[in-house]
């Protein structure tokens, strides 16, 4: 709804702009650039990913294949130089390397230009607004739907694949996380990042094996490899996502 | 797949608003523009989409007009459409009928089971194995032209279409594509939200305690059937191995046969389940007659192979879902409350003939 509001106001804004450009803008603000847009890539344990090969292994030595990954991003800060971190705006971002009409990009509006030292964001959603239909209800969004039976929102990840198991056949796991609580924040320190004219971009890399360790190492043979609402194994898998994003050097 | 029309709607609406913004500042110097009338004049057609379902869009290059509708529906209807084809004699409807919620129970000559049109205009994916794929316009463009290879020449000759391809179009010039255009607008109006699953949605009526049960199961990981049909469209309209089969000849092996990729065996687009008890039998073969052996397979019917989603080897469950007799009457208890007769019975999507 509020997306709505604002295309509401755009026009007497542009109308604005194109009638009263002679005139001069007596405010000054902070030079700031409109986009600024963060590209996500995905590898497992440093390899880029590929999606149907039968070639990863888990931390805990599980074979496996990724058959399926979509995943909400947002949140996103960014740290200045006096060490302050500044909330961007952005809208959560639903990510999906298959279907390119989702995509793997999202974009921060309006960051003001400067030279920041760390980038922090969520995957998932903030608990404030993981509520069912606070979304824009395009049919990618209501498709990750977390049911309201089992406490509404969305699922804030879907990676899905098949493992060998120790009998050594071949089984599907769904790593699924939703629910508050279970959001893996991500924060990037000690690095530089430079938002200006020609620098409008940032790219992330999300290592797929972090999931499975560190903290909690996680053997689909042990702890499951089905964590869809199965509180503690969403967890645990949480809270190893907090360290899944790195910036692409 | 949505995001990219409702980008191109914003960027269209910004276009439009600079250029207002500049007829604004300029209009003084402009002589005042003879306003063009329109050669013809169409109705918009209503929606009444419940806000419960996602955003409805409708492709800029193919507004929904009553005119349009009317045409398509009629279109929809007429066997002319086959006339000369090599579907002679059939018209969409002889497959697609009405109290089927647009579908019927014997399967078409290459074994597929009609499939229903309900709520199409949401999905990207089309025919079980998703071989078209696009908006409404590309499947009903493919249906017209390559599976019934139409004669245009006909409808050209025919005074009534003549009239109403000017009405809704403006042109008496039409072809397959403008035929397509106007089936899609049909199917752009059959919309269906009128189950006892909507006003239980809505708030407007209650389950009883069997179908609130099912409602639960699947909806939870009891059950897991919504993460491939989804709501409140009950179809995530993407490709799945629901483990009919363990090897795939034919038509079984599914999405393969379009991709030609391996890891596509046995995958096919989950079904919408609104009004699922009134298009048996089930599955893109039509293996299945009855509710009651659909929830059979999913409870001990799932076969292995590589392909098999992995939402259907939840621990403990490898083997199926383990429900008690209680448990899987109240899944087709549930799906029960998923049919809305007043879609079904609907004269506005009755033949106009
Ligand atoms: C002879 C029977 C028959 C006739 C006549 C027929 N169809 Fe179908 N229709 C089918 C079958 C069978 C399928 C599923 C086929 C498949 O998946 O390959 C289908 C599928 C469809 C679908 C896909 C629905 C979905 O959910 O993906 C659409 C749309 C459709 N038909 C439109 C039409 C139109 C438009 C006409 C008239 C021009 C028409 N059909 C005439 C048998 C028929
Ligand atoms: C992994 C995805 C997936 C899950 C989970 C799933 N389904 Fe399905 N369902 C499908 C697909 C795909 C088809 C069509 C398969 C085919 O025809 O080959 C289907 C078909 C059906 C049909 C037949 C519809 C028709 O028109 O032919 C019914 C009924 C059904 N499912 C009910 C359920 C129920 C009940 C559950 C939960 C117990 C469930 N499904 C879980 C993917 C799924």
């Amino acid at each position: 709804m509020k997306k709505y509001a604002l295309l509401l106001l755009l026009p007497s804004f542009i109308f604005q702009i194109g009638c009263t450009k002679e005139e001069d803008d007596p405010t000054p603000t902070v030079a700031t650039i409109p986009y600024f847009t963060i590209n996500l890539s995905h590898v497992v344990s440093g390899e880029p990913m590929v999606f149907n090969q039968r070639i990863y292994q888990t931390p805990a030595n599980n074979p496996y294949e990724v058959r399926h990954l979509e995943y909400f991003i947002s949140d996103f800060k960014l740290k200045n130089q006096t060490g302050q971190w500044l909330t961007v705006q952005s809208e959560p971002k639903l990510i999906d390397p298959q279907d390119d009409n989702i995509g793997t990009r999202t974009v921060l509006l309006n960051v003001p230009i400067g030279t920041y030292q760390g980038i922090s964001c969520m995957i998932g959603i903030p608990e404030a607004i993981n509520y069912t239909g606070y979304l824009p209800q395009t049919v990618d969004n209501m498709n990750m739907a977390w049911p309201d039976p089992i406490g509404g929102g969305y699922h804030f990840m879907k990676f899905e694949g098949n493992y060998q198991d120790e009998n050594l056949e071949w089984k599907g796991f769904t790593v699924h996380l939703g629910k508050n609580g279970n959001q893996a924040p991500n924060t990037i320190k000690d690095i530089s990042i430079a938002v200006s004219a020609t620098s409008k971009s940032l790219d992330l890399v999300m290592d797929m094996n972090q999931w499975f360790d560190n903290p909690h190492y996680y053997d689909f043979n042990v702890q499951g490899n089905y964590t869809m609402a199965v509180d503690s194994l969403m967890l645990l898998v949480s809270e190893n996502g907090r360290n899944c994003l790195s910036v692409k050097q | 797949m949505k995001a990219k029309r409702i980008y191109a709607s914003i960027e269209a609406l910004l276009l439009v608003l600079i250029m207002l913004s500049w007829v604004s500042c300029t209009k003084e110097e402009d002589p005042t523009p003879t306003p063009v009338t329109p050669a013809y004049q169409t109705t918009p057609y209503e929606f009444n989409i419940p806000d419960y379902f996602p955003l409805f869009q409708v492709p800029k290059n193919n507004p929904t007009t009553v005119e349009g509708v009317a045409l398509g529906k009629r279109l929809y209807y007429d066997p002319m459409l086959s006339q000369g084809g090599p579907l002679e004699g059939n018209s969409c409807s002889s497959c697609h009928t009405q109290k089927g919620s647009f579908s019927k129970s014997t399967p078409y000559g290459t074994g597929f089971q009609v499939m229903a049109h309900i709520n199409l205009n949401y999905t990207k994916n089309f025919l079980w194995d998703g071989l078209v794929q696009g908006e409404l316009e590309d499947i009903a463009e493919f249906e017209v032209a390559e599976f019934f290879k139409a004669d245009v020449s006909l409808f050209r000759a025919d005074s009534t279409y003549k009239s109403m391809f000017y009405k809704a179009f403006g042109k008496t010039d039409f072809d397959e594509k403008d035929m397509a255009y106007a089936i899609a607008q049909h199917f752009r109006s059959l919309n269906s939200y009128n189950s006892k699953f909507d006003l239980f949605w809505d708030g407007k009526a209650e389950l009883t305690p069997l179908e609130e049960m099912g409602y639960l199961i699947f909806n939870t990981e009891r059950g897991d059937c919504f993460h491939c049909h989804s709501f409140p469209l009950l179809s995530d309209h993407d490709f799945h191995n629901n483990g009919l089969d363990s090897t795939f000849e034919g038509i079984n092996a599914g999405r393969f046969n379009v991709t030609g990729n391996v890891n596509d065996y046995g995958l096919f687009k989950s079904p919408t389940l609104r009004n699922v008890a009134l298009t048996a039998p089930y599955m893109h073969d039509g293996r299945f007659e009855t509710l009651e052996e659909v929830v059979e397979h999913y409870n001990s019917g799932v076969r292995h192979s590589p392909t098999l989603d992995a939402i259907m080897l939840k621990p403990g469950k490898e083997y199926g879902l383990q429900l008690s007799p209680m448990e899987k009457a109240a899944i087709v208890a549930f799906l029960k409350t998923l049919t809305d007769t007043s879609y079904t019975t609907n004269p506005e999507f009755s033949s106009p003939f």
